[in-house]
């Protein structure tokens, strides 16, 4: 009984003893929410993976993960109080912007081996590099401007992890990223008078 | 995200049940790097949003969202028109309307019928030596109509591509599955035929 609790606290413990670190990039956009146009227009956004890569081959972007990308990206435009409306991008709009994320990925696959032999002693890294290609576009579909953002962000996995991992969890971390590269997106085409 | 996640799924997956467990993962949205288009279109063109009817398709919706982008990239970068948007807009009378159907959608991962049988026999051997674990299935079906800006259709294509492959503990399919390649030659297939007739369509 007690064996088996402690086996499965063990592989729970593994299995998720993984941390995310984002490597610096640009600074945090500030100020943050920019001040507002006097006439703020309506906006649709669509997002979609642009591609991704891991280790130079091309592999699905599982559905799931585009669609936090693309709920973080409208939280990040809501919370930029830039528009009149975020509406559904199948509703015609003033302005829409086609948001995609292109994710390469390199992963060390000798570590990945000797990370899972020696159960988790020996870490492992994984780093993907995120690029957010942003075009603004009118409602006759002309393109108005294209921001292009990126950074990148490690993700280690060791036993020792454990207690680091609740202050990087790979999710929060990359969910900070891609607001941040929103962030700054949507700062750079304030400025430009886009928006 | 997908590929540290993924990383520590497979890492996992490595070393704890390499023999025992089924990687499933729903299939995606996105599309390889366009090649140029071997025939191109000198007018604009409006993609409508692209529409998954398959029933047993997992994520339809949100897989109808990103295709349509993913279209409209590809459409943008092979060239197959001179300009591309997605609907809704506000479309001249001289450009076309796209609207891609897709009636079938699905990546099947399979046991590999020699992988229980060979990986006793050899007692894990035949794993570690990369024997076949999986076998992934695919199958696309999907049709593009052309229509003019007052909705009345002037061609329309329908294709299909189906593909099966193993997959080995050393695959890069192996925890990271993919059917972007099909896709994107069921896309190509379409808009290709799309572009030669539209040209033939425009000197009669």
């Amino acid at each position: 009984m007690y064996a088996r609790a402690l086996v499965t606290l063990l592989l729970a413990l593994v299995s998720v003893a993984c941390a995310s670190f984002r490597s610096g990039g640009a600074p945090p956009t500030s100020p943050w929410p920019p001040a507002p146009a006097a006439a703020r227009k309506s906006i649709s956004m669509i997002l979609a993976s642009g591609g991704s890569e891991v280790n130079g081959k091309t592999v699905d972007t599982p559905p799931r993960v585009v669609a936090n990308w693309r709920e973080w990206t409208e939280a990040t435009y809501r919370d930029s109080a830039l528009f009149s409306a975020l509406v559904d991008p199948s509703v015609p709009s003033d302005l829409r912007s086609e948001v995609r994320v292109v994710d390469t990925g390199e992963a060390k696959i000798g570590m990945a081996i000797a990370c899972g032999v020696t159960l988790f002693l020996f870490p492992a890294k994984a780093t993907d590099h995120l690029t957010l290609r942003t075009d603004f576009k009118n409602a006759k579909g002309e393109v108005l401007a294209t921001i292009e953002k990126s950074e990148s962000v490690n993700t280690w996995i060791e036993l020792f992890l454990v207690v680091v991992m609740p202050f990087h969890w790979p999710k929060s971390e990359i969910r900070d990223l891609i607001t941040e590269l929103n962030r700054a997106t949507l700062a750079e085409a304030h400025a430009k008078g886009i928006i | 995200m997908s590929v540290g996640r993924s990383f520590c799924a497979c890492v996992s997956l490595v070393a704890l049940c390499s023999g025992l467990g089924c990687v499933s993962m729903p299939t995606g949205a996105s599309l390889g790097r366009a090649e140029p288009a071997t025939k191109s279109v000198p007018r604009g063109a409006w993609l409508a949003p692209v529409v998954i009817s398959d029933p047993s398709a997992r994520g339809a919706t949100e897989n109808q969202r990103q295709l349509t982008l993913a279209i409209e990239g590809y459409v943008q970068q092979a060239g197959y028109f001179s300009r591309v948007n997605l609907l809704p807009g506000e479309p001249s009378s001289d450009e076309y309307v796209l609207g891609f159907v897709f009636d079938r959608y699905e990546l099947r991962r399979e046991i590999h019928p020699m992988y229980v049988p060979l990986a006793l026999i050899t007692l894990g051997i035949y794993i570690w030596a990369g024997g076949p674990i999986y076998r992934d299935v695919t199958h696309f079906s999907a049709s593009l109509s052309v229509a003019d800006t007052s909705g009345k259709e002037l061609l329309r294509y329908a294709d299909h591509v189906d593909d099966e492959g193993n997959v080995s503990l050393w695959s890069p399919r192996y925890a990271l599955p993919t059917s972007s390649a099909e896709r994107t030659r069921l896309v190509r297939s379409l808009l290709e035929q799309a572009a030669y007739g539209l040209t033939a369509h425009a000197t009669q």
